[in-house]
């Protein structure tokens, strides 16, 4: 049969194509980063491990290239320019290897917590005492937001969240770290410094034990957490809605836009058909670390545990392709009218073509 | 295309259905330029952003050329509404213009076949009309001809509703569905996959030779790439024997070359042009155009080696 041999050579290069433009093309674009983990101690090890390692490489790359040109008796401005990257790249795998160490030491003294028993009754003393609620509010055992929304944005550049179901959605090891130090467990330390400190204050402990305070107000938070499960959206609005829009929901940010984006450097981008946007793999290595997919990005760490995030997903999914059941259920039919179709055009034709033969 | 090429179907009284073809291909490209740019998303924006920029490399007039395209001095609501309009309108109006002189100008020469055997045609429908149908190597267009199209568009049509209902995203790009934005240029920018190969054409020339710039020598290497395909029939030089590829030796393995080289190009079309791609993608765009400069001379050659034979 030459028509299916020519069939079969078009079949052929068309496969080799797509394969050549989809998954080659995309698999080259789009580098492979290490899955989201949810203990965040580890992950975030982990990461900051990897991202020193990659500067030391190119330090390394740049310094032979630098040899290469030496031995070559290149000209001076090639030669000096290779300096300066090799000066560049090394400040760079410097800075890297010193924030390793810092991320290193701030992991393992917090390593006790995770082990250690919170005391809820006494969490609740030390939950007022630190003066939380002079920004937080816990709606739920009737403490309401100090401020309205826009003094608020005004003063913080966000709406800080209401703690009533912090205790349910964060990872408790991941309260522990941001109660401690809110940039690092946030890793937004690239933005905030001394002269530019981060809204949320540190804290540095009310007397006792640093570490067994710490666990005391993560217990009370997840004492106060509701049992009954939250519903997905619920989640998303505790964990994303005070920066981000979902316009096709019809829920929007409570942080007046302006302050936003001065405190953020741009307007976050309305999440409404972000699962289409982004895979869904992107989102779960996104959401756990966002500077894993996106270096440099100032959208901080959330910290939700593993089940609050795919709660998140699961939400941005069903707004973002609210029409998938509709449109599977068409297929069906869609599929089975053609299949009807292509056998009697079959049937015709083989009747047709008999008489020609 | 490839199947005309293979077959010879470009040529000897069949030079008006080639060229109308062509200019199809032309008009649906736009088509197709044009309806992608309509979601105006982030890869649609920069697209239009990037192709429309091309206009400017025309020399004296490109840089107007290039704002009475747009519009505007950049891709804006104007350039959208323009669009719309060419995507709906004006172009369907003259692919479906085109389609009837081209299939008005196959009722002259007829089709090819696979053996490129001259017939008479004349000759031929008469012994079909007098009922000799299985003798005769002819059939009518309908219902004997479409008859087996009816069953290929089944099979088509069945594997798109199922691509379109369960795997939308079977090759869609997801950073389209990011809102246009032009403050915010995406990592990598690249065309819809047929259009690939002529991208890579355009890029392929990264470095600038005896003077002339890197961007000039693409843009003329893109619009060499962008009608020559249209020239074919003049290109082969022997004009008179009409044979498929596997009985002409040197032109079969100029057709298999070709063929290699554009799966080449379109895929390194997309990957990023950066170290070793950047090569590759000059290679291929070099061999490209020098396979096209070697067409003539190959048929022509084939052409006297005939000639002595005969």
């Amino acid at each position: 049969m030459r028509e299916l041999k020519i069939l079969a050579v078009v079949a052929f290069f068309t496969a080799l194509v797509y394969w050549g433009v989809e998954p080659f093309a995309h698999s080259q674009m789009h580098p492979h980063v290490a899955p989201a983990d949810f203990d965040f101690a580890r992950g975030d090890l982990a990461y900051t491990k990897e991202v020193s390692q990659k500067a030391e490489e190119l330090h390394t790359k740049a310094k032979d290239e630098l040899k290469k040109l030496e031995q070559a008796n290149a000209e001076k401005s090639k030669i000096a320019d290779a300096q300066k990257q090799v000066a560049s790249a090394q400040k760079e795998a410097v800075a890297a290897q010193e924030n390793l160490v810092k991320i290193t030491k701030f992991w393992k003294e917090l390593e006790p917590i995770r082990t250690m028993k919170g005391d809820a009754t006494k969490g609740a003393e030390t939950f007022m005492a630190a003066g939380c609620i002079g920004c937080h509010g816990v709606a739920s055992q009737s403490m309401p937001a100090p401020m309205d929304d826009a003094t608020a944005s005004a003063s913080f550049g966000v709406v800080p969240p209401d703690l009533s179901n912090a205790g349910a959605i964060y990872d408790k090891t991941y309260l522990a770290a941001l109660i401690k130090e809110p940039t690092k467990a946030l890793r937004v330390e690239h933005k905030y410094n001394e002269t530019k400190p981060h809204p949320m204050i540190q804290f540095f402990g009310t007397g006792g034990d640093l570490n067994q305070e710490i666990a005391d107000i993560v217990a009370y938070l997840q004492s106060i957490a509701p049992i009954k499960q939250l519903d997905d959206k619920q989640v998303y609005a505790d964990a994303c809605q005070r920066c981000h829009d979902m316009k096709y929901d019809k829920v929007f940010s409570n942080t007046d836009k302006k302050a936003l984006e001065a405190y953020m450097g741009t307007i976050p981008p309305d999440l409404s058909i972000i699962v289409r946007a982004r895979s869904n793999e992107y989102l779960s290595t996104f959401i756990n670390n966002p500077q894993k997919q996106l270096a440099g990005t100032s959208m901080p760490r959330v910290g939700l545990n593993e089940k609050a995030q795919n709660q998140v997903i699961n939400y941005m999914e069903k707004v973002g392709d609210r029409k998938k059941a509709e449109r599977e259920d068409l297929g069906y039919k869609l599929i089975g009218y053609m299949v009807l179709f292509t056998l009697l055009a079959y049937a015709w034709k083989v009747k047709i073509w008999k008489e020609v033969h | 295309m490839f199947t005309g090429i293979y077959y010879g179907s470009y040529k000897k009284g069949r030079e008006i259905i080639w060229l109308t073809g062509m200019a199809l291909f032309g008009i649906f490209s736009a088509e197709a330029f044009s309806g992608y740019m309509l979601p105006w998303g982030q890869m649609s924006y920069w697209a239009a952003q990037v192709i429309t920029n091309l206009f400017g490399g025309i020399p004296v007039i490109g840089d107007a050329l290039v704002i009475w395209i747009r519009g505007d001095y950049l891709v804006a609501d104007a350039t959208l509404t323009r669009f719309f309009m060419l995507h709906v309108l004006l172009l369907p109006l003259a692919i479906i213009m085109l389609i009837a002189i081209h299939f008005y100008s196959l009722r002259f020469p007829h089709v090819n076949n696979q053996d490129s055997e001259e017939l008479d045609f004349d000759v031929e429908a008469k012994k079909y009309l007098e009922g000799n149908k299985v003798e005769s190597k002819v059939v009518p267009f309908w219902p004997v001809f479409l008859s087996k199209d009816f069953f290929v568009v089944g099979v088509a049509l069945t594997v798109v509703f199922y691509l379109v209902c369960f795997h939308f995203d079977f090759a869609m790009d997801p950073i389209n569905f990011d809102p246009a934005n032009n403050m915010k240029t995406p990592a990598h920018i690249y065309p819809e996959w047929y259009f690939l190969w002529s991208y890579e054409v355009l890029r392929g020339f990264f470095f600038d030779v005896a003077g002339i710039a890197a961007m000039d020598i693409g843009l003329a290497a893109f619009g060499f790439a962008n009608v020559i395909f249209m020239l074919l029939p003049f290109l082969d030089r022997n004009t008179m024997h009409v044979a498929p590829a596997h009985k002409r030796p040197a032109f079969f393995i100029w057709f298999w070359l070709l063929l290699i080289d554009m799966i080449v190009l379109t895929v390194y079309g997309k990957l990023p042009p950066t170290g070793a791609n950047a090569w590759v993608g000059f290679g291929a765009a070099l061999t490209f155009i020098v396979l096209f400069i070697a067409l003539p001379i190959i048929t022509k050659m084939e052409a006297k080696c005939l000639g002595g034979e005969k």
